[in-house]
């Protein structure tokens, strides 16, 4: 369940406008300074430790807090995938995030200043009915539409991916089929200077059975398009589906082969046929973004990696996990070439020390990186954000989660092994909030664990889920 | 009905003169339903599918209603009091028909909503999460309010039943949702169709999900009542072409019907009977109809193929779906280059020892031995081990198994190519590992000149770059990936993925499914005796073996869909005991997935050519199927005082008869077929 962290790519990037401000219509042109205050605003710790020198964490919101203008909303747990607007009304700013363990989506309302005053469940567990764990915000800026809230169901074969209107009313997402049907992690847009006039979405699968984690995009000749466009799925041009097959260092030729009358099939289907047109098989693709480098078609996948039993006994896809570089064709979306960039199966490499990357977030210089171990029982540290510099090559660590072992709080059951929390849906707040160098983090303490937590969203699905969870702001941070 | 959902949906059509597609727009106004604010370009069929499947959905969430409102009266303090009996079986006889209303789209929701299936309809059993081991996922639905309804109420239970009711709702409004947004073929609803009718056969028959109502015939019932209403739709079409087939149909429907309203009770009913009889012409003439109407048939590589009307033809299922994607069709060539490397002694490190020294072909390819006896680390000689610290397990048989998505008794690999890495590389079985081997094999002539007639010479799978690859990474951290298969030595001819190809190849020949019973569900009526046709009902019913050993493989492979090989707890002792048992300490399938839950799992083996294969369990603790049967009698580990909290085998006694022992005993021998798989081959010189 905690496996499908991810984030929100919220409007991050080069692209300096806050949405409020265009759709508020003239008021761009001359930019106040941020009101925004970095400062605690929750009741609960930080937990975070280890922190990088120069980044500051300051907490935003946890499951102990309660919220002046919804004294009864709670917070749910296993905080993930994000996206944060400026309120198009007032000087205040909207969050969107989900809440993946209750299946449900908060929305989160700040004051100018980014104190959360108002939270309330805009998909509840009975809409959803499926776990959401990534997110992607879509906006008119950095994508040439919306704002939508693009969030994929990961509750097997049967999933599809959701877009939501993120000022709309309850339980209101809109089934987006053509995008086929996965155990789909996240389903990232590319932005309008990718390719301009056509919608790309890039899709991870988290599948770890016969089929393998596979890639899939969906390509629409109109901007906004989510229903006409065609389905294809990633393979090298040798036909070879093993993962590990492929090494650092190398670079090697990709193409994407359709998936013909997506909207007939079902996700099974979808599946054995990308199998059949010899579909890359990778550990678990947990997450997809693409480097602001002004352009967007610098693609990088997060591969989680799984264990070297059953499917995987001869090791042909991650166990640790790997990220991976996919460059795309100027002008075909369907070509390309991958190579990898950081292996965590090298034990003596680089990312010798990485334990399942989960979500990525991809700067102008920057990958950051986090982990969700998947509870191998050899897990050497706890879960840490990674920061990896794409110019100089060097892997660095941001933080790594602060367990509190000692209170039982945080300790539920005695279940707070090495790793067994993760940290999840980052995201680069800096040109919302005016703010160079801000980032929002989720952090999921799997073993935190009380009644008053259940059933945060009120569903009837998911009322015993009691996870609490918490997000942080951190400050220093280089893009 | 139809027109009820048309004002509640609101929904207008346009047909789209020529184009033999229906553009309409849907404005979903159903409770729970996203608004689809798109045009919808699909089948022609599939505005009419979705209405009929929609009406039938309202009465399925009507059925749940009703059943919360029995739920409530249960509440409210009445019943189980004898002055009111009657309130107890009025919650059950809800339940009954709430469930009947589930099984009338069964055919759809397992098609379009398979997750959605086992939230409402799967078993009552926890489950560990997959990347949290010791976190319990517990179970949803119908499944868990019958274990507190029947056979009679749990009155602590009532407030968790009418949560499930709840959550029953929950899986309507996401049925209505899905079926919003999902565009409807006819290629899918036939195929569905015979599915559900393979579904019937293999899990409504043995009880699978009404093990506790005992309801499965009325179920079946249920299910093929929605099936000829979901098809009435192409009446006039058929009738127009061949009115035969359509009168054929609808015979073959109300046979079916008729035989399961009218049964005297689940464990006396005729299995093979209705099978032969009615369901297997019944899928036929269903497929009649289909070829009269031109639907093709679906396109999509599933073990259970596509164009096999019954899971009991001989050539009904690809076998290729469990194997690695690197596997090839195997030629005769490549099955005899298998067969003679697996009686090679040059397989093992010391050459004394091959693959058919302890998976004895005369013997159905086992040895006999409670514990498979050991070739010792050093590769002196043999030691029998029956120290409990090595772990030791018994040999199991290796025709069919090729039937399973999993492998070994604890399901740690997938695929027989990596099954073999295993038992090369295990000091205590071959030894020396599958590199080895090769290069031992490779010093053969013979075998040099088989595999290049076989694979031709090797010009390297990847390019030497990528072979690069897979060099096994250096492991100083515990648990670090093993060496990856593709290796250097993968540019000889006689290498070691070749090797494992070609071994495996020969495994999966060792497939067959010419029993008598085989034959006998396929028509023979002679094939079995009056006592074996018996026994089949009490493997199907009484004693519950098919809600594990599923037909038609008898092992765990769940079927329709064969995708999943599952394990079970069933508490197997250390010695065949009757009482103060202790558990056997091998734990089983924990040790890979390490979940709580699994400690002391094991997959469900094959009880094809049971008879030939004593001792059983994975210990061999049990010398005779009598004692077997008697293990199950008492109730598995917890009957017979073992410890095992997880036991996933209900605990209670079976209370079968000395006849129905004798009659199950007899079926079980009749599942006996070595049919061309045991000639012992040769090692090549």
């Amino acid at each position: 369940m905690r496996k499908a962290g991810r984030v929100g790519i919220a409007v991050a990037g080069s692209v300096a406008v806050g949405l409020g401000s265009l759709i508020a219509c003239g008021d761009s042109t001359n930019t106040p300074p941020s009101r925004v205050v970095l400062t605690d605003r929750s009741v609960t710790p930080a937990l975070v430790k280890n922190l990088m020198g120069g980044v500051q964490a300051f907490t935003l919101l946890s499951s102990d807090d309660t919220l002046p203008e919804s004294p009864n909303y709670i917070f749910g747990g296993s905080t993930d995938g994000a996206g944060l607007l400026k309120d198009v009304n007032g000087n205040g700013y909207t969050l969107l995030v989900n809440n993946e363990d209750n299946f449900a989506v908060s929305r989160i309302s700040f004051d100018s200043t980014l104190k959360p005053i108002k939270g309330e469940y805009i998909v509840t567990a009975d809409h959803a009915k499926s776990r959401l764990c990534s997110a992607t915000l879509i906006t008119p800026e950095e994508h040439g539409f919306g704002p939508l809230f693009l969030t994929a169901g990961e509750s097997s074969v049967e999933s599809v991916i959701y877009a939501l209107d993120p000022f709309n009313g309850r339980n209101t997402a809109l089934a987006r089929p053509a995008l086929g049907r996965w155990n789909a992690e996240n389903a990232v847009p590319l932005p309008k200077t990718a390719y301009p006039g056509k919608t790309v979405i890039v899709i991870g699968d988290d599948d770890s059975g016969t089929h393998g984690g596979q890639v899939a995009i969906y390509v629409a000749d109109a901007v906004g398009d989510l229903v006409n466009g065609r389905l294809y799925v990633l393979a090298r041009t040798n036909d070879n589906v093993r993962e590990r097959d492929m090494v650092a260092g190398q670079t090697y030729p990709v193409v994407f082969r359709q998936v013909a009358n997506q909207t007939l099939k079902t996700g099974a289907q979808i599946n054995s046929e990308a199998t059949a047109l010899k579909s890359i098989a990778f550990g678990r693709v947990e997450d997809v973004d693409y480097r602001r480098d002004g352009v967007g078609r610098e693609v990088y996948l997060a591969i989680t990696g799984q264990d070297n039993t059953g499917v995987n006994a001869d090791n042909s896809r991650s166990k640790y996990g790997r990220v991976y570089h996919l460059s795309l064709d100027p002008t075909d979306p369907t070509r390309g070439t991958i190579e990898v960039v950081l292996d965590g199966d090298d034990r003596t490499g680089p990312a010798k020390e990485m334990q399942n990357p989960d979500n990525i977030l991809v700067t102008q210089n920057f990958i950051y990186l986090q982990e969700d171990p998947n509870g191998y029982g050899n897990e050497t540290h706890d879960s840490r954000l990674y920061q990896y510099d794409l110019r100089s090559k060097t892997l660095k660590t941001v933080f790594e989660l602060d367990h509190r072992r000692s209170d039982p709080k945080y300790n539920v059951g005695g279940s707070s092994s090495f790793g067994s929390w993760e940290n999840s849906g980052i995201i680069d707040i800096s040109d919302i909030v005016k703010k160079p160098g801000t980032f929002m983090v989720g952090i999921q303490p799997h073993s935190w664990r009380a009644p008053r937590y259940k059933g945060a969203d009120g569903s009837a699905l998911r009322a015993n889920e009691d996870q609490g969870s918490q997000l942080i702001i951190l400050s220093g941070l280089a893009r | 009905m139809k027109k009820t959902w048309l004002l509640a949906v609101g929904l207008t059509s346009v047909i789209v003169a020529g184009l033999g597609f229906t553009q309409h727009r849907l404005r979903a106004s159903v409770p729970g339903a996203p608004m689809l604010d798109i045009p919808m370009l699909g089948p022609a069929e599939d505005a009419e599918i979705r209405t009929q499947y929609l009406g039938a959905v309202d009465q399925f969430d009507r059925a749940i209603i009703d059943l919360d409102s029995a739920l409530i009266q249960l509440e409210k303090g009445q019943g189980t009091d004898p002055a009111t009996p009657q309130i107890d079986d009025s919650a059950q006889a809800a339940f009954r028909r709430a469930r009947y209303a589930y099984k009338t789209i069964e055919v759809f929701v397992e098609r379009y909503a398979p997750f959605s299936a086992l939230t409402m309809n799967g078993p009552a059993i926890d489950k560990p999460n997959e990347d949290m081991p010791t976190v319990v996922i517990p179970p949803n639905g119908f499944q868990v309010i019958e274990a507190s309804l029947f056979p009679t109420l749990v009155r602590e239970d009532i407030t968790a039943m009418r949560q499930e009711a709840a959550v029953l709702r929950v899986g309507v409004r996401r049925l209505r949702e899905i079926a919003s947004y999902t565009k409807f073929t006819n290629e899918h609803l036939f195929d569905a169709s015979r599915v559900q009718l393979a579904r019937i056969v293999t899990l409504g028959l043995a009880g699978f999900d009404a093990s506790l109502s005992l309801d499965g015939l009325g179920e079946a019932a249920a299910s093929l009542r929605g099936m000829r209403t979901m098809l009435a739709r192409f009446e006039s079409q058929v009738r127009d072409k061949d009115s035969s087939a359509w009168i054929t149909v609808q015979t073959e429907f109300e046979g079916a019907i008729h035989e399961l309203d009218t049964a005297t009770s689940f464990e006396s009913f005729d299995r093979l009977h209705f099978i032969v009889v009615h369901t297997t012409p019944l899928v036929r003439s269903i497929d009649r109809v289909r070829t009269i109407l031109d639907v093709p048939l679906l396109v999509e590589r599933r073990t259970w193929k596509t164009d096999a009307s019954t899971v009991f033809g001989e050539n009904a299922f690809d076998l290729g779906t469990y194997a690695p994607p690197y596997a090839q069709t195997p030629s005769q060539q490549l099955v005899e280059l298998g067969c003679s490397l697996f009686s090679e002694p040059q397989l093992s490190e010391n050459g004394s020892r091959s693959c058919a020294s302890c998976h004895v072909p005369s013997k159905a390819f086992t040895d006999g031995l409670p514990r498979a006896v050991l070739q010792n680390a050093s590769g002196h000689g043999k030691t029998s081990v029956t120290s409990a610290t090595s772990s030791p397990r018994n040999t199991p048989t290796l025709i069919g198994a090729a039937y399973q998505a999993t492998l070994f008794a604890d399901q740690r690999v997938a695929y027989l190519e990596d099954q073999i890495t295993e038992v090369l590389d295990n000091p205590l079985e071959m030894g020396g590992g599958v590199d080895a081997a090769a290069k031992r094999i490779a010093q053969i002539a013979a075998y040099q000149a088989s595999f290049v007639k076989v694979f031709g010479h090797q010009h390297g799978l990847n390019s030497p770059s990528q072979s690069k690859a897979s060099n096994p990474s250096q492991s100083p951290q515990a648990g670090g990936p093993k060496s990856a298969p593709w290796r250097h030595q993968e540019i000889q001819d006689v290498n070691p993925l070749r090797l494992r190809i070609a071994l495996a190849a020969y495994l999966r020949s060792l497939s067959s499914l010419n029993s008598r019973f085989d034959q006998a569900v396929r028509g023979d009526t002679n094939a079995l005796t009056h006592e074996e046709r018996r026994g089949f009902n009490v493997f199907m019913s009484k004693a519950k073996c098919g809600t594990c050993h599923f037909v038609p493989f008898f092992n765990g492979t769940v079927p329709p869909d064969f995708i999943e090989t599952e394990i079970e707890v069933i508490g197997t002792p250390t010695q065949p005991v009757t009482r103060h048992a202790t558990i056997d300490a091998d734990v089983g399938a924990a040790k890979f997935t390490r979940a709580p839950l699994h400690k002391h799992a094991f997959k469900t083996p094959t009880l094809r050519n049971i008879a030939l294969t004593a001792p059983y369990m994975h210990n061999g603790a049990y010398h005779t199927l009598e004692s077997v049967i008697e293990f199950y009698e008492l109730g598995g580990g917890l009957g017979i005082g073992a410890n095992v909290p997880n036991q996933t085998l209900p605990p209670d006694r079976l209370s079968l008869t000395q006849p129905e022992r004798t009659q199950l005993l007899a079926f079980l021998k009749a599942l006996t077929d070595t049919t061309g798989t045991t000639r012992q081959c040769r090692p090549l010189r």
